[in-house]
């Protein structure tokens, strides 16, 4: 019964991958059928809704609409030997509206809805931590009750009223903040690409002046996106810090006369521990609720580009798109889990 | 929209637990109303109470009290709401029924709206999403997590995996989808956000479930004669709804957030219908011109609903955590 | 066996619970004194204030609870004037505490080995090795079975009566030389119990501690205990010798546990011989 070592939970992650694969083939193939169970008609806003009867059944034929359900899933898959390579063979089709294909769209977008989300919760953390943990410190305290509330609100605000009201206060007013016209001005010289998020390639070309302007542009979608992130953090953090101080376990420590240091260590190690599968949810949400705030800042990100793929009813964009923040979510929730089953014992064995 | 309710957050009562310090009321009344007077000390809860009750009026008198029509355009356009220090005078006069027409008090937009009206009158939309998908998942989900939970752990395992299917997937994404495809009203958004929280009552409701099964009351229950179904609805149920009913007020929370994101985006309600987040979106460009009204006041009205919401989803959850 | 002077002496002590109904005296007007390796015991039903009066003689009190008068000396040394970081150099050292839900007191996520260690390098500067070799020792010498094994378990993965024993480890390390045990047995099979207080009485022999024993289990006093207070509604009603209580009980309530508690005791006895023929 007794281990040796805290090593990877092999079993519990590939348990979990086993699981998640099998999620993410029930939801993509429950999107597919489900788009086109619903009456929406993506060839009425391809061709227009005035298009001859021959366009609109060629444009039909032509994406393979005309075919049964079961038909154009094994199309999508790959399975259909007579219409070329699908899923399976790794590829994701083509938007029906660009006509590029969905793999490389993703590729220019979603690596910058990950950094726009990365630095976001980087900040959110690195103020919600402290500020959780100073209000659990001194409990029936004023700081305690504010922050409380404030924690309260930060959560419940909508974001995308909060980045125009940034925008108008800081660009409009107080001029301290660039036009929100996306995440490089639209003159300015992208770096080359190599993973997608501006400020990382810039980085890596050792080009500052396009770093900061990347940067500066980002500032007001991180200050929004962190401030609401804030909310939830910081309420986990507070509540957390507090049932530990409280616990049997920390009053029996200190009983037995441990150190500050001590009584500090064991504080945060064992309060943040549970936070770590909050936050892999709250990330995992992001991926496609950064949506309001690209559109907001005009970033040019995933969600950006989910709700003009949902709004023109381009189907492969959207099968594409639920795939891939689907998975993304489901490695990120799963990783969060094992971080956590790392640090605590009682998980996953 | 982010506000989880989970773990206990303010210090705990003494552990000391002596009894014959306070008296407990007999009665069901008589304890709600000692609940009652116990909650109001509290003024944040208080704060919360009139925000939700606020709300609540809005929605049932909105139009009536609005002295506008809120989808009938004015003469006056991109009229700024009027001074602060104007505003004593005003509402004196408005009164004594000595203006010609009622004052703009939020100002009107580009396209000579009535801001006042519409801000008034969009908890039609927003508030009654909200109150209506929660009422719906709510229902759905704690029957279903209640015969999950109570008729064997096979079938509750099972549920749960599903359920779990919903918490990875990108939930916005996915309602994006399903109001979009499907129409765009009213009625598809409150069944979209209702299938989205169902599992997550289903969740809270079974576990409650599981735990209350094995207690000593069950049995006894069985041990008289009654029938397993009415044991469940009887029972058991009404001792589990407690986390349900507290998430509830956060939910409708999510819901007014949503549907606003929503139809910003440009994929919710269909304008001219008033909704704070079509507000947003439509004088969203005037605010480089220096036109703040149109945006900010539905914006307010967002914030400090869905914070009463929330409030009192939360302060409830603290005190009542068991 | 009473010494000169006594290791503890508490007088007057009071302790009450603020809650919203009023004051709630938990302890009142207790005194005591501890004699250096004397078994005290402190017995008393639930809600006499035992427990309470226990840890507040290392200055402990449950929140929201207060000490708002009386004295405790230890080692002539005033407990309730000294702040906590003062205290800090006591507890654990030269006073260990053992409390009732053993699973509950240690923290789920290290190991048993590295909290005891960890208790000893609170008190003593050693490496973390040094420290870990100490804790294995002392599971060792609470008689668990392969301590090296043991020392590598985290709690939850430990049996009751196991984790309990681990306490007075971790309570016994740094070798102090009082130790109060707040009700230990209490939810323990009576089996477990009986390991569980002969690892005790052994452990305290070798240190050469006084130990103040809270439960409310008479048959445990007779057996263990040199004195007894017993406690009824936050006051010590009566004190005495073990053998002078059981013989001649002077207050009727005391009669009265007594008498309850005679069937339990000759039975816990008589399953505590067997225990230790084997």
């Amino acid at each position: 019964m007794v281990e040796d070592g805290l090593g990877m939970p092999w079993k519990y992650v590939f348990r979990r991958l086993g699981i998640a694969l099998v999620q993410l083939a029930a939801i993509s193939v429950g999107v597919f059928f489900l788009m086109r169970a619903l009456p929406a008609d993506p060839v009425g806003h391809l061709v227009g809704f005035n298009a001859s009867p021959e366009a609109i059944a060629h444009t039909r034929h032509f994406l393979h609409l005309d075919r049964s359900q079961w038909d154009q899933l094994a199309i999508y898959l790959g399975l259909d030997t007579s219409s070329g390579p699908g899923l399976i063979q790794g590829n994701l089709g083509s938007s029906w509206t660009t006509g590029t294909t969905i793999a490389e769209e993703v590729r220019t977008y979603l690596p910058i809805t990950l950094e726009l989300i990365t630095y976001s919760f980087f900040v959110a953390v690195l103020v919600a931590v402290p500020i959780g943990l100073a209000a659990a410190l001194k409990p029936r305290g004023p700081l305690s009750r504010v922050v409380f509330v404030y924690s309260l609100f930060a959560g419940a605000q909508p974001e995308f009223w909060w980045g125009l009201t940034f925008i108008f206060l800081f660009y409009v007013k107080l001029h301290l903040a660039p036009a929100p016209l996306g995440i490089l001005n639209p003159l300015a010289q992208a770096p080359r690409t190599v993973t997608g998020m501006v400020t990382i390639d810039s980085l890596i070309a050792g080009n500052m002046s396009t770093f900061f302007e990347a940067a500066s542009h980002l500032m007001l979608p991180v200050l929004t996106l962190a401030f609401v992130l804030s909310g939830p953090i910081i309420k986990m953090v507070r509540q957390n810090v507090l049932k530990t101080l409280q616990s049997d376990y920390m009053m029996y420590a200190r009983s037995l006369g441990l150190s500050q240091f001590r009584i500090a260590t064991y504080t945060l190690k064992n309060s943040l521990a549970p936070c770590l599968t909050l936050i892999g949810i709250l990330y995992g949400y992001m991926l496609g609720g950064a949506v309001l705030i690209e559109q907001v800042f005009s970033l040019g990100g995933l969600g950006q580009y989910a709700v003009r793929s949902v709004l023109t009813f381009d189907f492969p964009a959207i099968q594409g798109i639920v795939l891939v923040t689907t998975t993304g979510s489901l490695l990120i929730l799963l990783s969060s889990d094992v971080v956590h089953a790392l640090i605590d014992p009682r998980i996953a064995r | 929209m982010l506000n989880q309710v989970s773990v206990p957050a303010d210090a705990p009562e003494a552990e000391f637990a002596l009894t014959g310090t306070q008296a407990v009321p007999a009665t069901v009344a008589g304890r709600a109303m000692r609940l009652v007077r116990v909650l109001l000390k509290d003024p944040l809860l208080v704060c919360g109470v009139l925000i939700v009750a606020v709300s609540l009026l809005l929605v049932v008198l909105g139009p009536w009290m609005a002295p506008y029509d809120a989808q009938l355009p004015t003469r006056d356009v991109s009229q700024a709401p009027p001074a602060l220090s104007d505003v004593p005078s005003l509402i004196l006069q408005s009164l004594q029924g000595k203006l010609h027409h009622p004052v703009h008090w939020f100002g009107t937009d580009s396209t000579g709206l009535d801001v006042f009206s519409r801000v008034l009158v969009a908890p039609r939309v927003d508030v009654v999403v909200g109150l209506a998908a929660t009422a719906l998942s709510l229902f759905l989900g704690t029957l279903l997590g209640l015969f999950a939970g109570y008729f064997g752990t096979r079938s509750a395992e099972s549920i749960i995996r599903i359920s779990d299917v919903f918490q990875s997937f990108p939930i916005f994404i996915l309602a994006m989808i399903l109001v979009v495809l499907t129409g765009r009203n009213v009625i598809d958004i409150i069944v979209t956000l209702a299938c989205l929280y169902t599992p997550i009552y289903l969740r809270l409701t079974c576990s409650q479930v599981v735990s209350q099964v094995g207690r000593t009351y069950v049995e006894a229950a069985r041990a008289v004669g009654n029938r397993e179904i009415v044991i469940a609805l009887k029972h058991v149920l009404p001792n589990s709804l407690t986390p349900a009913l507290i998430q509830a007020s956060v939910t409708i929370g999510w819901a007014i957030l949503f549907t606003a994101g929503l139809t910003f985006l440009g994929a919710g309600v269909r304008p001219p219908t008033p909704e704070w987040g079509g507000m947003i979106a439509a004088s969203a460009n005037y605010l480089v011109l220096g036109e703040w009204w149109p945006s900010v006041f539905p914006g307010i009205a967002i914030s400090v609903t869905v914070f009463g919401y929330a409030i009192i989803g939360n302060v409830l959850e603290a005190r009542f955590r068991q | 066996m009473s010494a000169i002077q006594p290791i503890l002496e508490a007088s007057h002590l009071n302790v009450v619970y603020p809650l919203p109904g009023g004051e709630v005296p938990a302890v009142k007007d207790f005194s005591i004194e501890i004699g250096e390796r004397e078994f005290v015991g402190l017995v008393g039903e639930s809600g006499s204030g035992k427990s309470t009066a226990a840890l507040a003689l290392m200055g402990l009190v449950r929140s929201p609870g207060k000490i708002v008068s009386g004295e405790v000396r230890f080692r002539g040394e005033s407990v309730l004037t000294k702040s906590d970081d003062e205290l800090r150099s006591i507890r654990g050292n030269e006073i260990g505490l053992i409390v009732q839900n053993s699973r509950a007191a240690l923290n789920p996520l290290l190991r048993v080995g590295d909290q005891i260690a960890n208790v000893y390098r609170a008190h003593h500067r050693v490496g973390k090795k040094d420290a870990l070799q100490r804790a294995v020792e002392s599971l060792g010498a609470v008689g668990i079975p392969d301590p090296k094994r043991r020392a590598n378990a985290y709690p939850h993965q430990l049996s009751g009566g196991m984790a309990q024993r681990i306490l007075i480890a971790m309570a016994t390390v740094n070798e102090p030389k009082l130790l109060i045990a707040d009700e230990p047995t209490t939810g323990l099979d009576v089996t477990v119990q009986a390991q569980f207080l002969d690892a005790l009485q052994s452990k305290v022999r070798d240190t050469r501690s006084a130990v103040v024993f809270v439960t409310h289990d008479l048959g445990i006093v007779a057996h263990y205990c040199d004195r007894v207070a017993v406690m009824y509604r936050g006051q010590v009603i009566e004190e005495a010798t073990v053998e002078d209580l059981f013989a001649r009980p002077k207050h009727a309530y005391t009669q009265r546990l007594i008498a309850s508690s005679e069937d339990r005791r000759t039975a816990f006895n008589r399953i505590a011989r067997t225990a230790a023929n084997e």
